[in-house]
């Protein structure tokens, strides 16, 4: 479970600007939750929503805090300095897209931005985004076409010369 | 509910939605898995002990020492020589060198063998002041015979 979540919930910690460790401190404790809360009621309803929620929310009030906030972004300032705050693979053919995706994706507003990343690469369905977030599931479509939508501005923008 | 942009019937979103698949999030640290490993590897192995909670283990363990402590106090209690100090009450109350002054029932019984005791030594000495081989004792005894009396020593 972890190696087939685990990368999408480090990915939905750290677009929160979470540095790398305290994203993956955040997915741990979610994964530890996660263990405790199905050996106490014996059933989870469902995993993945379970985890992305707990990632979410322990992401939350990780940045609580306004010191915690400014080391954190001096943290990951330092990261993206050093070439280790790439939040997707490196990969020669997609370097240059991931690069600007992730630009882009932090223009886009926090609520557009979850729903974009548990979808597409945490491959959850609108339902489970829905439980995950606590919203109805018309809402986390809707916020899913708003991201989709926004990016294609920005892309169109950067495409002008 | 739309599931897809298929749904959504807008090529431009599909078109972005089939970029983004494109990528991958980065992979977590070969630690993490090793740090969850731990991380659960711990409740796991204090949930062994805790199918009795902490605070109940640790009342079972003083109300046994303390059970345990009880009863080394009370054998080694009973196998102690009881030492009566006179003057001093012992375990039971009852003082040493002192008799405890009998019930009343008691008392009047002893009181009414006394005055028997009386009569019949008054009874004796009167036969034995009629005695021609003893008049001038008054007691039984020396109103006996020295040699009755071995007589009836022999006979015993």
């Amino acid at each position: 479970m972890l190696r087939r979540h685990g990368p999408a919930l480090v990915l939905l910690a750290r677009q929160r600007g979470l540095s790398a460790a305290d994203a993956e401190d955040v997915v741990q404790e979610a994964f530890v939750s996660l263990w405790k809360k199905a050996e106490a009621n014996g059933h989870v309803k469902d995993h993945a929503a379970y985890l992305f929620a707990s990632v979410r929310n322990g992401s939350l009030d990780h940045l609580r805090g306004e010191s915690r906030r400014q080391r954190r972004e001096a943290i990951v300032a330092r990261e993206m300095d050093a070439g280790t705050g790439s939040l997707f693979e490196q990969d020669a053919e997609q370097d240059d897209l991931a690069a600007r995706v992730q630009v882009l994706l932090s223009d886009l507003p926090d609520e557009q931005r979850e729903v974009l990343v548990m979808k597409v690469w945490g491959g959850l369905t609108f339902a489970q985004i829905a439980e995950a977030t606590q919203q109805s599931p018309n809402t986390i479509a809707s916020r899913y076409r708003y991201a989709l939508t926004a990016l294609r501005g920005l892309m169109a923008t950067e495409m002008q010369p | 509910m739309n599931e897809s942009l298929h749904d959504m019937n807008d090529d431009d979103l599909l078109a972005i939605e089939r970029e983004l698949t494109k990528l991958k999030p980065a992979a977590h640290s070969p630690s993490l898995e090793s740090r969850l490993e731990q991380a659960l590897a711990l409740p796991r192995s204090r949930s062994i002990a805790s199918a009795v909670p902490l605070r109940w283990q640790g009342w079972n363990l003083a109300c046994l020492g303390a059970a345990a402590c009880l009863a080394i106090i009370a054998a080694w209690h009973v196998s102690q020589p009881v030492v009566v100090t006179p003057g001093k009450p012992d375990v039971n109350g009852a003082v040493a060198g002192v008799s405890e002054p009998p019930p009343q029932s008691l008392l009047a019984m002893q009181q009414a063998m006394a005055r028997s005791d009386t009569a019949a030594l008054k009874a004796v000495d009167a036969a034995a002041a009629s005695s021609p081989t003893s008049a001038r004792t008054s007691s039984p005894l020396r109103a006996c015979n020295t040699q009755d009396l071995f007589a009836v020593l022999d006979g015993l």
